[in-house]
């Protein structure tokens, strides 16, 4: 048995290579045989008393045609598959030569949707899907305190330490913090990101420079003279690719002079775009105290640990941290996610949401192709009617038509990644920084292999209905027709109506949804800021923290003055000001604090934003003073200790209205006990975000309190544009101290920065859905056309019997019409299902915003009929005579 | 003319079988199998060309232009040693399933 198998198998390979070398003699081969079939049959014929010529007829009849059974033969032999395809091939290539025009078209509108898809997958990918550049990336988690409101927070010094030492399910734990600096050569100085990092911060990471090494034990000591790893670009820009950098002295926050050992490799950006990593040894601030968060963690799982058994292991030693130390200040629990989804979980839901708007551009696409190819393979009924006469069977007629598609998919999926890597150059520009890793954004092996799978996918949307349609056609019935257009008109029409409707619901699904989050980011947008952003310039300020310069606080505020007062002598200057925290800026520096005479209030009740102030601040940006008084240049470092707080704290603290006389301490920003009187209320200046509702803050003025001094903020209110003021504003600071990095941002930009990714979102958005309508607006009008053509002698005999032109018009507009109702009808349901899910990317609008439903709803009528308007009215020109004629 | 449904197997079966007595062209095969099935069996060209391809790919037939007995040239189709296997387990397998058949239709 087996023996025959190799046999027959060896047969039937030596079968397959003669019917696709020696074809042609295979061919006259069986011609042979079935003429000599057809001589024998006659002459039996002839034997039996027939007439010569009866004989043949008879044989003939009997034999069922020629071609036929050479077609049934021929489908039976080795490697038909392949030998038929290729034909398909050529015959599709045949196809699409014969006319050029419909295909471009129909190809150019497939590479856009295959196109805008792959390069938002593009992004889904680099931020989403792709694995970090490190090894054994999936066991790098990152690690959080938890507070009493169960948000998450920086980890303290202390705290870190303890999970370190007492956690089993860490192979390797640092802890980082990033800030700015400005770093100097010798040469030229610039201001860069930078990181401080604890001992094994690289091992967690798994990656080691390119040229000389990672910290020492020893540099990890507090007092060693510092050392830094710079990043690769910063080797290439500062030092010029120099590869005797190792040694070399660099100057640190003005002053510091710090040895270079090493070079991090190009892909290394952890903590994001960082150009510079010391020791946190060096800052050496605040590590003592348990309440200072100033640090994340990042560790290494050992092999084989999960997740979810580290964050037990460490959430019970936070849990134990806090029975020891219960104070406010103190996390009440951790918290261990995967780095990656640390990075990546804030823009999950709004790339996620993009890629699902995007897929219905492509469905849309699909559905308008396929409608295309439906009023095609209507005028190709004739055709595949022949050839199915002569002997092609259906399966053969559905592969014929699905080559097409393919060859279709493939010609548009090629010019659809020419397109996507086009289109990501322009949304490289588009696409928020503040998105992790969208940087990294490439046409990879990835893209590649997705934009491959929705090609053929789409192929397979658009190209398997006009082919069952198509194939079905009855022979007998299509070659009868004078005009080959009647037999699958019909159906292929209602089919094509279906495919209306229902790209049409998609299009009204996208509008609603792009309708909500406009109306949501114009709601953002509205939101009282609480400051006036026109015509305000701010300069973010890094005071050298250890500079010799600056060692002393009242010599940093006696700098500041100076600078400030000389800007306001600069002509158009109306205010110069200091803040800790612009507004805006995401900064939260909060603390708790006591009320005299009042029992601790429970939990965060007793807690706020604290923040240091020049007493010009609130003037310069503008915010209203709803009672009491702002600071002045009374409230001096020895006059008695005054604080100003926001409206959300005066109606959280003191609901009676009473706040004004009450003192306060902030017990986590002053060891003493120093009780400030609230001497005014402002108005809620947005500080985090213009989405999350104001945080209770209090405002302290800088000549009495000296925290944050190293880290400032410059508000200069001037008349005409802001950005104009910037050089000279940097001559001021500069005289002051040449090292100190300045980084200047207009209030107004800032405010539109704060809000980049609900505005690249609502743009992306509304790109897709203005493609969406105005495809479904083509496919109303190719349907609508096709009906109009297909019907031109039915209207032409109503027109004949006294219909007049209104009611032709009006016939075919309100086909238009009940096509849009009947895909927002279709479309409602979907968005029921998904409106939970919008839902949390809304702000202040309810997701079924009603007014958003009737502008979609109408602006989508409208399209309809502006669609339908041009066939409608080429059906009214029909005349009836050459309708006739037609026929 | 009665129209029986052939089976792919059945057809094989029945082409074997025609020819065990010696070399036949296709109307000669067609002629045998409607003798030794007394007319049961019509087999049209369009069933037994590419039957007799199939199997001549499959190595149970082979296949050699000859001369008919009127000296008209015709392709001639004999059992190769794996035919002649083919037919005894295609034999054995059908009587097992027609005797089960049989069986099964008259049960109870």
């Amino acid at each position: 048995m087996i023996a025959d198998h190799v046999i027959s198998s060896a047969a039937r390979f030596r079968s397959f290579l003669r019917n696709i070398f020696r074809k042609r003699a295979v061919e006259s081969d069986l011609d042979r045989e079935l003429r000599s079939y057809l001589d024998l049959l006659s002459e039996e014929n002839e034997r039996r008393g027939l007439a010569p010529a009866a004989a043949r007829r008879e044989a003939l009849v009997a034999l069922g045609g020629l071609t036929q059974v050479k077609e049934q033969t021929r489908e039976v032999r080795a490697g038909v598959f392949f030998e038929t395809l290729l034909q398909d091939v050529y015959y599709a290539g045949r196809v699409f030569r014969r006319s050029p025009g419909f295909f471009v078209v129909v190809a150019s509108t497939l590479a856009l949707g295959i196109g805008i898809t792959t390069a938002l997958f593009s992004i889904v990918n680099a931020v989403l899907l792709r694995a970090l550049p490190y090894p054994d990336a999936g066991r790098i988690a990152w690690l959080a305190e938890v507070n009493e409101n169960g948000h998450r927070m920086a980890v303290s010094y202390p705290d870190f330490q303890d999970w370190r030492s007492q956690s089993h399910s860490f192979q390797h734990m640092a802890a980082y913090g990033d800030t700015d600096s400005t770093v100097s050569n010798g040469v030229s100085a610039s201001r860069v990101h930078m990181a401080v990092v604890t001992a094994d911060f690289f091992k967690t990471f798994g990656t080691s420079p390119v040229i000389g090494r990672t910290f020492s034990a020893a540099e990890h000591r507090i007092g060693t003279p510092p050392s830094v790893l710079i990043s690769d670009s910063l080797w290439r820009g500062m030092f010029g690719s120099a590869p005797g950098v190792l040694g070399r002295t660099i100057k640190l926050f003005g002053g510091i002079p710090c040895t270079v050992i090493g070079v991090m490799p190009a892909g290394f950006d952890f903590p994001a775009n960082s150009q510079l990593w010391t020791t946190a040894e060096l800052i050496d601030e605040g590590m003592q105290s348990r309440t200072a968060h100033n640090f994340e963690v990042v560790g290494k799982l050992r092999k084989g640990v999960p997740m979810a058994l580290a964050q037990e292991d460490v959430g019970g030693i936070a849990r134990r941290i806090k029975a020891n130390f219960p104070g406010t200040y103190q996390g009440k629990d951790a918290q261990v996610i995967a780095l990656h989804e640390h990075l990546s979980g804030p823009v999950k839901p709004s790339l996620l949401m993009l890629l699902a708007a995007v897929g219905c551009v492509l469905l849309i696409v699909c559905v308008n192709v396929a409608n295309l190819l439906l009023a095609r393979g209507v005028a190709r009924a004739r055709e595949l009617a022949i050839r199915g006469a002569l002997g092609a069977g259906r399966a053969r007629l559905i592969r014929q038509l699905a080559v097409e598609s393919l060859a279709l998919a493939v010609a548009s999926g090629v010019a659809g990644v020419i397109f996507a890597w086009w289109t990501l150059h322009i949304l490289k520009f588009l696409v928020p920084i503040s998105i992790a890793r969208v940087e990294t954004v490439t046409i990879d092996g990835a893209v590649l292999v997705f934009a491959a799978l929705v090609s053929i996918f789409s192929s397979l949307l658009f190209g398997v209905v006009p082919a069952f349609v198509a194939s079905r056609v009855d022979v007998n019935e299509t070659l009868k027709q004078t005009s080959a257009q009647h037999t699958a008109a019909g159906k292929s029409r209602r089919i094509g109506n279906l495919l209306v409707v229902s790209e049409v619901a998609l299009a009204f699904v996208l509008l609603i949804g792009t309708g909500l989050m406009l109306r949501s980011f114009e709601q953002m947008r509205r939101q009282p800021a609480g400051f006036d952003s026109s015509n305000v310039l701010t300069a973010a300020l890094s005071f050298p923290v250890l500079s010799v310069k600056w060692d002393a606080p009242p010599d940093r505020l006696q700098h500041y003055q100076a600078i400030a007062s000389r800007i306001r002598l600069l002509p158009g200057v109306r205010y110069a000001a200091y803040t800790s925290t612009l507004p805006l800026s995401g900064d939260r520096r909060d603390g708790h604090f006591l009320i005299e005479g009042y029992p601790d209030l429970p939990g965060f009740q007793s807690d706020a934003d604290f923040r240091i102030v020049s007493p010009d601040y609130f003037r310069a940006v503008g915010t209203r003073l709803m009672a009491g008084r702002l600071f002045s240049d009374r409230d001096g470092a020895s006059d008695m200790p005054v604080v100003v707080i926001n409206s959300a704290m005066a109606r959280n603290v003191f609901p009676k209205g009473d706040a004004l006389g009450h003192r306060v301490w902030f017990d986590s920003f002053d060891e003493k006990r120093i009780f400030m009187a609230i001497v005014g209320i402002v108005d809620n200046i947005r500080e985090d975000s213009l989405i999350h509702a104001p945080n209770p803050a209090a405002y302290v003025c800088y000549t009495q309190h000296q925290l944050y001094l190293s880290d400032t903020n410059l508000v200069v209110k001037v008349d005409g544009h802001p950005e104009r003021f910037a050089p000279a504003v940097r001559r001021i600071i500069g005289s002051v101290d040449q090292d100190i990095p300045v980084t200047f941002e207009t209030l107004e930009e800032l405010s539109v920065r704060s809000t980049s990714r609900q505005r690249f979102e609502t743009a992306m958005l509304g790109l897709f859905a203005w493609l969406a309508v105005v495809l479904a607006g083509i496919g109303i009008y190719g349907v609508l056309s096709y009906l109009v053509q297909q019907t031109r002698a039915e209207i032409g005999v109503r027109m004949a019997l006294g219909a007049n032109s209104r009611d032709i018009l009006a016939g075919i507009l309100s086909r238009g019409a009940r096509a849009a109702l009947a895909g927002a009808l279709l479309g409602l349901p979907v968005i029921l299902l998904i409106a939970r899910l919008l839902s949390s990317m809304l702000y202040n609008v309810k997701p079924f915003d009603p007014l958003t439903y009737v502008g979609a709803s109408v602006f989508l009528l409208l399209v309809a009929l502006l669609s339908s308007y041009l066939p409608a009215r080429r059906a009214t020109q029909v005349e009836p005579v050459d309708a006739l004629k037609y026929e | 003319m009665p129209h029986a449904n052939l089976l792919q197997g059945t057809l094989d079966l029945l082409i074997l079988k025609s020819l065990t007595l010696g070399e036949m062209h296709g109307l000669g095969i067609s002629r045998r199998i409607a003798q030794i099935t007394a007319g049961t069996f019509d087999v049209k060209p369009g069933s037994l060309f590419p039957a007799l391809h199939r199997m001549e790919e499959a190595g149970w037939l082979s296949s050699a232009w000859g001369e008919s007995e009127n000296n008209r040239r015709a392709k001639f189709y004999k059992l190769t040693r794996a035919g002649q296997r083919q037919l005894q387990t295609e034999a054995t397998e059908w009587n097992r399933i027609s005797l089960a058949i049989a069986a099964a239709l008259g049960a109870g």
